[in-house]
């Protein structure tokens, strides 16, 4: 077997059997499932008092012949609209909160097309799908209950959401909840997750030099094998924990919007843009990486080296020292800047992407300047990784390193 | 008759200092004038040497004289500024690099990991498959005696046992090459006895081996051939005996019932103890000429030695002499 492919099982097999890695890769779907839980718990216990305290009038549009008498659900009550643009019109001008279009195929499929005035999308509470729910219940076992009726019993609504804008026309940029949150949290995945296996790689390399195995493997593995190996290895494991995190987040979220009414039913972002934020992911993961193992390549104790990977790691997280004026202008100057900036590419594009606010142009742009960033670090992470890596006891000069990174040469 | 490349090689005399490979046949593990500068200081200058199969070499040296520099190019560790490291007649190469096992001299191993997880990763670098790995890991715990800890992590053994499973380690894929830097350093003297037999086992299986050490009673005991570097340079070169031979000192020792003449010409200060004479030769005195002034005295001569100095005290001479403190 190739000797990357042997370092990259070895790294992969020690890592994801760290205790550290092992809590960190469970604590974030514990961490979903209590936050999932406490949404629900609020909902639950405050949806009585909402329902009291405010009433609405919510149209609906039944196509498929379900509905046989309007009625009132909790303070929600509900009145006949005879078309899809006259909702539409009416939710525009106020005087409907919402309206629903039950398809006409919503025995099959349960499709509602839930029309809301643009930027209610997130209103977990306020139009109250759980109510309709409970009408459209109501309605359907009212007449003979057949099989197929009775699925739509158990799971009586799968929405989707038309966002009008002021003339009752679909708004340009509706409002998407699902790709928000799964950016955003893509974005948090992704340096949490880059910085935390880079360190563990930082830790590795000042292991293997403090206690001299690196010079058995230099005595069989060159250090371009060695690095590549490593990179491969935990990089894996970075995926793994990721997709662990993810996985784990869309499906709690799923299932909490299937046994709880009034969370918003989630599904993925569209597979281009998933694949996307996979690319942002190995790309600054391949860029911190080549970073770190320079780091370890030319410092002499893990001291030193946690001193010095501030260094890294201050501008990696500098998107969220400006998160309140990306919030409010996501398609700003700095935003932008930051997009192209390597250290921060992959964390503010995954955060612009969340807010809707990048242009593919910039996508496009911002990973080719990454990929080059790679490359280049790379290629000094080699130079550096190949001549410092048996130095013990004290650190090259700044001038020495740099004279190293660009010739190659000690 | 046929003759194995090993008998060959000492035959041609491949294994001095100075040769050419290209005649005969190669050294197991050679150096060719390897030149190394560090911060524009010759740490390695001009050395070449070479290891045949079949044949122990110590490396001595003063701290600093370049050893572990030497050791580390021969091995592809280290990239020489000029010269070439070359392994079974050939430059080296991943699959001849994996036919060497290195000790370095300052040891430690994964100390998180289990033995048998650290074996079999290092003999799966030096080409062995997983299973070949792991069949390997369990007989060599068990050579080094340390087959009962297979399962214990690095940083449950002592220092000693770590160094056992380390040489073990630099064995586990029976090597046709053995470089150990200091290897019986911080041992005690069972396990450095036991260390010293598989050492030798493995010159036995026709391992060609060279290692570097401080203690010359460890060279004495071990090596068919002593390399002393000094300075970055090759500074002798010779199978002990000969090197002891070469500096025979000018300390004469008898013993003899009888008492000395009371002049003998071409000997200066005179020791006598309970059974032997020693005698330090004058500057230009020759030893028979001093046997014969005994003999036509009349003394009844049982022995008659020229002293041979140990290798330490040619160490010492060396080194003493090189830096003009002699």
């Amino acid at each position: 077997m190739n000797k990357a492919l042997i370092v990259a099982r070895h790294e992969f097999t020690t890592m994801i059997s760290r205790t550290g890695f092992l809590v960190m890769t469970a604590l974030v779907p514990i961490g979903i499932l209590l936050l999932v839980g406490g949404i629900g718990a609020y909902v639950y216990f405050t949806a009585g008092e909402d329902d009291e305290s405010e009433s609405r009038t919510v149209g609906y549009v039944d196509l498929a012949g379900v509905v046989s008498e309007p009625g009132t659900i909790g303070t929600t009550e509900y009145v006949p609209i005879q078309s899809e643009d006259q909702a539409r019109g009416a939710v525009a001008s106020g005087e409907l909160d919402a309206a629903y279009v039950i398809q006409p195929d919503y025995i099959s499929t349960g499709l509602v097309l839930q029309v809301v005035k643009s930027g209610k999308g997130l209103n977990i509470t306020g139009t109250g799908s759980g109510s309709l729910r409970e009408f459209l219940r109501a309605n359907l076992v009212a007449g003979a209950v057949d099989d197929a009726r009775a699925a739509r019993i158990l799971f009586p609504a799968f929405i989707t959401t038309l966002e009008v804008g002021e003339g009752g026309q679909p708004a340009d940029d509706p409002f998407d909840p699902a790709t928000l949150i799964f950016f955003m949290a893509m974005a948090f995945a992704v340096i949490f997750s880059v910085l935390t296996i880079t360190g563990y790689l930082l830790q590795g390399l000042n292991e293997e030099k403090e206690n001299r195995v690196m010079e058995i493997l230099l005595s069989t593995v060159n250090p371009d094998q060695l690095m590549l190996g490593k990179l491969m290895g935990l990089g894996l494991a970075g995926i793994v924990q990721i997709g662990v995190w993810m996985g784990s987040a869309v499906g709690l979220l799923f299932g909490a919007s299937l046994v709880l009414d009034d969370i918003p039913t989630l599904g993925l972002p569209p597979l281009p843009l998933i694949l996307v934020a996979f690319a942002y992911f190995l790309l600054g993961y391949a860029f911190f990486a080549a970073l770190m193992a320079a780091l370890g390549a030319v410092t002499t104790s893990q001291r030193e080296s946690q001193q010095l990977t501030v260094i890294v790691i201050l501008p990696a997280v500098a998107p969220f020292w400006f998160s309140f004026a990306i919030i409010e202008d996501a398609a700003g100057l700095l935003p932008q800047i930051m997009t192209y900036i390597p250290f921060t590419a992959p964390t503010m594009s995954l955060a612009r992407l969340a807010l809707d606010a990048i242009e593919p142009l910039e996508i496009a742009v911002s990973l080719i300047a990454l990929t080059i960033s790679v490359l280049v670090a790379v290629k000094l992470a080699q130079r550096l990784f190949r001549s410092y890596l048996l130095v013990y006891g004290h650190r090259p000069p700044l001038v020495q390193l740099l004279r190293t990174a660009v010739t190659g040469r000690v | 008759m046929t003759t194995s490349p090993h008998i060959l090689a000492v035959m041609v005399g491949v294994g001095d200092s100075r040769f050419d490979s290209d005649v005969g046949v190669a050294p197991a593990l050679e150096a060719r004038r390897l030149r190394k500068q560090f911060g524009g200081r010759d740490v390695v200058n001009d050395v070449s040497l070479g290891v045949n199969s079949g044949e122990i070499v110590g490396l001595v040296g003063p701290n600093g004289a370049g050893k572990t520099t030497t050791i580390r190019m021969m091995l592809g560790i280290l990239a020489p500024d000029e010269g070439e490291a070359r392994a079974f007649g050939g430059p080296l190469t991943e699959e001849t690099q994996e036919r060497i096992g290195y000790l370095p001299e300052e040891r430690g191993l994964y100390e998180g990991l289990r033995l048998t997880v650290v074996l079999s990763y290092l003999g799966q670098l030096k080409g062995l498959s997983h299973r070949e790995a792991a069949i390997r890991t369990g007989e060599m715990l068990d050579a080094v005696g340390m087959s009962e800890h297979a399962h214990k992590k690095v940083r449950e053994l002592s220092r000693g046992m770590t160094q056992l499973v380390q040489f073990g380690a630099t064995l586990l894929h029976r090597p046709d090459i053995l470089v150990l830097d200091e290897p019986f350093s911080g041992l005690d003297p069972v396990n450095a006895r036991r260390m010293k037999e598989l050492v030798l086992e493995e010159k036995e299986r026709g391992a060609a081996i060279i290692f570097s050490t401080h203690q010359m009673t460890d060279v004495e005991e071990l090596s068919d051939r002593v390399l002393m570097i000094d300075d970055g340079e090759v500074a002798l070169d010779g199978a002990p005996s000969e090197l002891r031979r070469r500096y025979r000192g000018d300390t004469i020792r008898v013993e003899s019932p009888d008492a000395l003449p009371e002049s003998i010409r071409g000997v200066g200060e005179i020791e006598r103890s309970a059974e032997t004479i020693s005698m330090r030769l004058a500057e230009g005195a020759r030893a028979e000429q001093v046997l014969r002034q005994l003999l036509d005295a009349g003394m009844r001569i049982e022995q008659f030695e020229v002293a041979l100095p140990t290798l330490e005290e040619i160490f010492i001479h060396e080194v003493q002499g090189r830096r003009g403190t002699a």
